[in-house]
């Protein structure tokens, strides 16, 4: 078990062609989940676009609390996602590796309410609609 | 040959709201959980919508119970970082796909 997670705590266990590949362009490889937290920040910014746009065409989704609660939760949930990404970018493209327990700090309590509004909306607005369809089967 | 995270004891307040990320996520996911057994047993089943969701939940859970660790390992890089994001961005893209799709249900439902 512990040769098995051994890999999970090393802080440069890529190949060396990796790491050479991200030195040519000022990349320190080691530092890949900069990768997948840009695209955590570029899926917040697509679904919240398509909300805001939502939001827009048809006004009575402004009034619609499912949709505010949405909106709310995407935009706490991408600010932490973009101070988690801009982190790890820091030590991408630095020369040490950056860390600061305050900003990880900021960015868990924005990651908790944000995930916490976006989980409640989901949970009880499908909930809801169970509850709904199960009431009058004819709906579906 | 290769280089050992090292652990430090971080603020506990930092480990606080890792756990209760972690926590939360994973409540999310018994609830979840929960709901859909309570339906099966019942012979009614859940949407697809539901189950991409729960999938989804299950992984943002595990994504964040590594995560837990991240503040004590200072990692913001190596195998253990870069693991715990792709399994966040595999969670997260479950729930939003299904958001999306309920929300076009919901939509189309509405008009």
């Amino acid at each position: 078990m512990e040769a098995l997670l051994n890999p999970f705590f090393y802080a440069d266990f890529l190949p060396r062609l990796f790491h050479t590949i991200g030195t040519s362009w000022g990349i320190r490889m080691v530092c890949m989940c900069s990768l997948a937290n840009f695209f955590n920040l570029v899926l917040h910014l697509i679904l919240g676009a398509i909300l805001i746009w939502l939001m827009t065409k048809r006004k009575e989704l402004q009034q619609d609390r499912f949709f505010i609660l949405l909106l709310l939760g995407i935009g706490f949930s991408g600010v932490s996602k973009l101070l988690d990404w801009f982190a790890n970018m820091r030590t991408a493209t630095g020369t040490a590796v950056f860390w600061s327990n305050n900003l990880d700090l900021v960015v868990e309590v924005l990651q908790f309410i944000g995930i916490g509004i976006i989980l409640y909306g989901i949970v009880t607005k499908l909930f809801y609609v169970h509850h709904a369809r199960i009431s009058n089967p004819t709906n579906d | 040959m290769f280089t050992m995270l090292e652990f430090q004891t971080p603020p506990t307040i930092n480990i606080v709201f890792h756990v209760s990320v972690f926590l939360l996520s994973l409540i999310a996911f018994l609830i979840g959980i929960g709901l859909w057994y309570n339906r099966n047993i019942n012979h009614l089943g859940v949407s697809h919508y539901w189950r991409i969701f729960i999938t989804g939940v299950l992984f943002y859970a595990i994504a964040e119970f590594a995560d837990i660790f991240t503040p004590g390992l200072h990692a913001s890089l190596g195998v253990h970082n870069l693991i715990t994001e792709m399994t966040l961005l595999v969670g997260l893209s479950l729930i939003f796909v299904a958001l999306y799709r309920f929300l076009q249900d919901y939509i189309g439902e509405k008009h």
